[in-house]
């Protein structure tokens, strides 16, 4: 592994396999998937519903198991739980206690990832100030509209200070507002020295953070662009997305 | 070990602010005070009818909580996605399943001493003099709850739905209070293959037997303690043996 690398998937496949009545039915993930991400980096991964991207960060994750192939998280197999203190994730939909209040919420997963007691409640209030959030911190999540959510899940996500960011899908739903609060978090983590990986609908929000981008379709990464392919024309990174989903016929979605 | 207090933590507070778990308590407290109606046609046998009754209301409704607590355990945290962000942290799934197993016992022998201490005040009132069978009774009711929530974890792993594993362990539950008859069967079977079936099947399911408060009140003198040891280590290795079957399928169970 290089030594810059701080992810990397090597020939990585996941089939899923679900068994019903003795028959079993195989469904594929993701297929012979190799990339790796540098330290400092935002890479994104474009793709159709469907196409394998939240396969790729759950494998990432250790949440699934690789059907074959290899990945790296910094050198060490996702599955190691200690690892995991340097990743920050943020699902799709940030799932909650409904029944504890967000500075509960930040307090329990600060203490299962390993922050000491002492330095627990300033992390908390920073987490909170960054994503805008430290007004409403002591009402029951039950209460929070989609968006308070979100902010409470970034918050979680950054909360010990991880090096690797996981976004999956981190601007669905999000309003005009949101966008762009979402768009100059990512740029600022990045900033201070976060490598960023996250999964997207959004070409023109890809477009505008992105170092590199994956174009994924039917499970396959089959394009890897960087910045200077798309940067200067409006509309050329939606040019090559599409160019590729339509070469490969990944309209249909498989 | 600090991740496992937290789970602990977090499972007991996530227990205890569930209606569902306040109106089971409540539930139970009534029962117990409806003790009071059947002591009352007893006549003088109304302290023993309370103290009976009392007992085998908390034992139920302890079993309740375990076997419904236990299965929805993992499920509903998979169901609701939370256990993602659970998962993606730097905690070992051994620990999460420990912290789990533990905390719900905790918030199931919370209930159990809410409604113990109700059936004691109950007994005061009524006149009852002070006696070492209740207290000895509690130690037996709580080996006999863990054995139960760590078998019905295990079928919440091990099964696809909640409804067979709640089914498997009720199942349990029953035949592990029949080991004696079950193997006078076998014994008494004359095929050979479904006789040795059902001493492997023995081997299965939990001896309540060893476990049964009941017994304590024909037993004289300190033949409690001997059985109470006993009964303690078999519930241990037992506990110890379905969380080691539930760790191995929760171990490369995918999300």
């Amino acid at each position: 592994m290089n030594s810059e690398n701080i992810l990397e998937l090597d020939k990585t496949a996941k089939i899923y396999r679900r068994s019903h009545l003795g028959k079993t039915k195989e469904t594929r993930g993701a297929l012979d998937i190799t990339f790796s991400i540098q330290k400092g980096e935002v890479f994104g991964l474009l793709g159709l519903n469907g196409a394998g991207k939240t396969t790729i960060i759950k494998l990432v994750l250790g949440l699934i198991f690789p059907t074959s192939g290899r990945i790296q998280v910094m050198g060490k197999s996702p599955e190691d739980p200690l690892n995991k203190k340097q990743i920050g994730y943020l699902p799709e939909v940030p799932y909650f206690y409904k029944f504890l209040t967000a500075r509960e919420v930040l307090s329990f997963y600060g203490r299962i990832s390993g922050l000491p007691s002492h330095a627990l409640p300033n992390r908390i209030e920073d987490a909170l100030r960054i994503v805008r959030m430290q007004d409403h911190s002591n009402r029951p999540m039950r209460e929070y509209s989609k968006g308070m959510l979100q902010r409470i899940g970034l918050a979680q996500a950054i909360l010990h200070d991880p090096p690797l960011m996981l976004f999956d899908e981190p601007v669905t739903g999000l309003d005009p507002m949101g966008l762009k609060e979402m768009r100059d978090l990512l740029v600022s983590l990045n900033k201070n020295g976060k490598t960023i990986f996250f999964s997207s609908h959004s070409i023109s929000e890809a477009e505008k953070v992105c170092h590199r981008v994956g174009i994924m379709v039917k499970g396959r990464l089959e394009k890897i662009v960087s910045k200077n392919e798309w940067e200067g024309q409006t509309g050329s990174l939606e040019k090559i997305f599409v160019d590729t989903i339509t070469s490969k016929g990944g309209i249909s979605v498989g | 070990m600090a991740s496992v207090l937290s789970i602990i933590h977090y499972t007991f507070i996530q227990q205890s602010r569930n209606h569902l778990y306040m109106v089971v308590i409540l539930f139970g407290l009534t029962m117990i005070a409806a003790s009071l109606l059947f002591g009352a046609v007893a006549g003088d046998q109304e302290i023993e009818v309370i103290l009976d009754l009392g007992l085998a209301v908390t034992e139920l409704f302890g079993l309740i909580m375990a076997i419904f607590g236990a299965v929805t355990l993992i499920l509903e945290e998979i169901e609701s996605k939370t256990i993602y962000l659970l998962l993606t942290r730097p905690l070992p799934r051994s620990h999460y399943l420990i912290g789990r197993f533990f905390g719900l016992l905790l918030s199931i022998f919370v209930s159990m001493l809410f409604m113990g201490v109700f059936h004691l005040i109950l007994l005061f009132v009524k006149g009852w003099t002070l006696s070492a069978t209740f207290f000895v009774s509690f130690p037996f009711m709580i080996l006999k709850i863990s054995v139960i929530t760590a078998l019905a974890l295990f079928f919440s792993l091990f099964s696809t739905s909640s409804v067979s594993s709640i089914v498997f362990t009720v199942l349990f539950w029953l035949l592990g209070h029949f080991g004696t008859e079950l193997s006078f069967l076998a014994n008494k079977s004359k095929n050979a293959i479904s006789a040795l079936g059902t001493k492997a099947f023995l081997f299965l399911i939990p001896d309540m037997s060893v476990m049964n408060y009941r017994d304590v009140f024909t037993l004289a003198g300190p033949h409690w303690t001997q059985q109470f040891l006993w009964g303690s280590s078999y519930a241990f290795l037992y506990c110890l043996a379905c969380l080691f079957l539930a760790l191995a399928l929760f171990s490369r169970k995918e999300f």
